[in-house]
């Protein structure tokens, strides 16, 4: 092991010129598929599309030499170093108690040159870029060993914390209980009150952008149809339209059916003090084991209806890499209020009484200007039925009875907005047709930004944005005084915060 | 766990509005506005090209939009200079920006995913190196600071590095 230096920085291995090479020859076929296809019926261009192949295959072999050559590595007490880039000179540095794990692989053409790869994944967003693509085997498994060994030596402090949280679990001993567990009358209640016309909206927006390729053959046979019929068409145009919505209704009420029965069909969520167990699904079933300490927020949704009948459901945000993982958005579908305070007892563990840190309204402009672009967003639609119609007092009665809608409905918005924030946790509850509730523990914070226009400088207004692992929540037209002790408070808590946070 | 987390009065909270901020070299500011002539002279041949097909009155239309969203740019360039910055505290790196839309960004150190400084073809020719901060939630919670003198931008880049890896 000691017969390679990481202290200092190490070029890899010579034949990584040919590794660099290859991966590059590989993006460059795919992006010149096209053009070979296409040379291929047309001779005329296939002369030049191989001259341009070859050109590129040039200057890919001279800069594959070139990110070789500028591709250096180093390894020191705390963090890994990689200096890379041809035109531009980039210097990256990673804190090895960042790195989540470390993976030697090999391809095809790595095999064949005896060379291997090492995988540094780290929780960043730019995790594909972490790649030291060419060593020897025997330069790759020291630096792996060095590595895991410096990881672990990094961790080691760590260790009384997590003795001690053993031992507390056996104590506690941990019973899974049963949360949710959705019998079929519970799902077909579910399937009932879904957003329908989302959901058909959304069916028809796919059908159409997949429809949308065959227009083209499909249009002049449309348009014969549409005149031969047109007079009858006109003249049952409002049957028509019926119809239309009526069929469209139907539609999406079945869409919602299929979906909430595919997606929930016995539907199973669990809870001890370490994870949530979910199972579910018809024909593709899935189960998620989610570490409670993996949760970055909470959001609970519902709608009117929903609300009548008293249930909400909960969406559950990982991490952005897990998430994108393939372990989609996760759902508790339906959650009566014990259930909520159950799952509030369970991740929070101070109680959510009335002394709040801060219980805070937006600033009262939030409705004005609300109201305002809610309006405006009429102003096409009635403009063009206007002109289109020519019935002037008509459409513009119509408008003002539209706009007042608007106003009622800001009103109501802003009324349902509401803030709260204790030493533990932030809720931030707003909607009144789709009422919301996020609520995010304030050291899962990792960002905080706090916008203002010149226009609202002048008011005191501001928006402050909170991003966690998996995205984040802005609140919006607050007192900036207040937003800006919310800030204070929040980095406060975050940066005292010494346990695990991811 | 022995965490020390006492209860915190409202008033005894450090505060982000008192802490002074480091401007930008004024390189920078030059090297943005010579950016944004590229970008404007680039567009107008682009708009020169119309003139072939449209008529005057939309020309002028055209043109006096043009001057519009110009000079709301350069207004934002030259008073937005001066109030781009950035603060270091012991657990914090905090970058404002902006005059007509105003941010201020803060990242705990004991967020950050790793860090990362570049220099392009023209920073380089202006003296100038751009600082990342990386958190690990993708794209829209990173920091970028752009416009600090090389060995400003790498004393940052070891400060962060080494301030996020006492953390956990």
């Amino acid at each position: 092991m000691s017969e390679y230096k990481f202290e200092e920085f190490n070029h890899q291995n010579i034949l990584g010129v040919v590794i660099i090479f290859a991966q590059s020859v590989r993006k460059m076929l795919n992006a010149y598929l096209a053009f070979f296809a296409y040379s291929i019926f047309s001779d005329g261009v296939g002369k030049y599309v191989w001259w341009f192949f070859g050109i590129s295959l040039v200057f890919t072999a001279v800069t594959s030499v070139l990110k070789y050559r500028n591709f250096r590595f180093k390894l020191d007490e705390t963090q890994l170093v990689l200096n890379s880039g041809i035109l531009t000179k980039d210097v990256m540095n990673i804190p090895l108690d960042r790195i989540q794990s470390v993976q030697m692989h090999q391809n095809f053409i790595q095999r064949i040159l005896g060379i291997t790869g090492l995988k540094i994944d780290t929780a960043g967003s730019s995790s594909e870029e972490l790649e030291i693509p060419a060593l020897k085997r025997k330069k790759a498994e020291s630096l792996l060993e060095l590595l895991k060994s410096k990881i672990r030596n990094e961790a080691l402090p760590k260790s009384d914390e997590r003795m001690e949280e053993s031992s507390v679990m056996l104590e506690k001993k941990s019973i899974k209980e049963t949360l949710v567990n959705l019998d079929f009358k519970a799902i077909l209640v579910l399937a009932i009150t879904e957003n329908h016309i989302r959901n058909g909206l959304i069916a028809v927006a796919f059908i159409m952008g997949y429809a949308g390729q065959y227009l083209d053959y499909s249009e002049q046979f449309v348009v014969d149809v549409f005149d031969d019929y047109a007079p009858e068409l006109v003249e049952s145009g409002i049957a028509l339209i019926v119809v239309f919505v009526f069929t469209f209704l139907l539609l999406s009420v079945l869409l919602s059916f299929i979906q909430v029965i595919l997606k929930f069909f016995d539907f199973k969520a669990e809870v001890d003090d370490q994870s949530f167990y979910i199972s579910s699904g018809l024909i593709k079933r899935n189960e998620f084991t989610i570490p409670l300490k993996k949760i970055q927020f909470l959001e609970w949704k519902t709608n009117l209806l929903r609300k009548r009948l008293g249930f909400e459901s909960i969406r559950i945000h990982q991490g952005r890499s897990v998430e994108s993982a393939g372990k989609n958005l996760l759902e508790i579908p339906s959650c009566y209020s014990e259930q909520t305070e159950k799952v509030m007892e369970t991740l929070y563990t101070e109680l959510l009484e009335d002394d709040y840190f801060f219980l805070l309204q937006p600033h009262t402009y939030q409705r004005v200007f609300r109201a305002l672009v809610l309006s405006l967003f009429g102003v096409p639609f009635f403009l063009i039925a206007t002109i289109a119609t020519q019935e002037i007092v008509v459409f513009s009665g119509l408008y003002l009875v539209y706009v007042f809608v608007m106003i009622a409905a800001a009103e109501k918005y802003y009324q349902s907005i509401n803030l709260w924030v204790n030493e533990e946790v932030i809720i931030y509850e707003r909607g009144w047709l789709f009422p919301k509730r996020t609520v995010v523990k304030l050291h899962k914070f990792q960002t905080v930004e706090l916008n203002q226009t010149i226009f609202q400088a002048k008011r005191n207004i501001c928006h402050l944005t909170f991003s966690t692992a998996a995205g984040g929540r802005s609140f919006r037209f607050f007192d900036k005084s207040e937003m800006e002790e919310l800030r204070d408070f929040v980095l406060y808590k975050t940066e005292s915060f010494t346990g695990k946070w991811m | 766990m022995l965490l020390e987390n006492l209860q915190l009065e409202k008033s005894e909270l450090p505060l982000l509005e008192n802490v002074d901020y480091s401007p930008h070299p004024k390189d920078y500011r030059d090297m943005r506005l010579l950016i944004l002539m590229i970008v404007m002279f680039l567009l107008s041949g682009f708009w020169i090209m119309q003139l072939v097909f449209l008529n005057m009155t939309a020309m002028g239309v055209i043109f006096l939009i043009w001057a519009g969203l110009l000079s709301i740019i350069l207004l934002e360039e030259i008073k937005g200079f001066k109030k781009r910055g950035y603060a270091l505290r012991q657990r914090d790196i905090t970058y404002k920006k902006g005059f007509l839309i105003h941010s201020q960004t803060t990242i705990p150190f004991n967020r950050v995913q790793h860090c990362e400084t570049t220099q392009g073809p023209l920073s380089r020719a202006f003296g100038l190196m751009s600082l990342k901060v990386f958190t690990a939630g993708g794209a829209s919670s990173d920091l970028r600071i752009s416009g600090l003198r090389p060995e400003e931008a790498n004393r940052l880049k070891d400060f962060i590095t080494e301030a996020s890896s006492t953390y956990e």
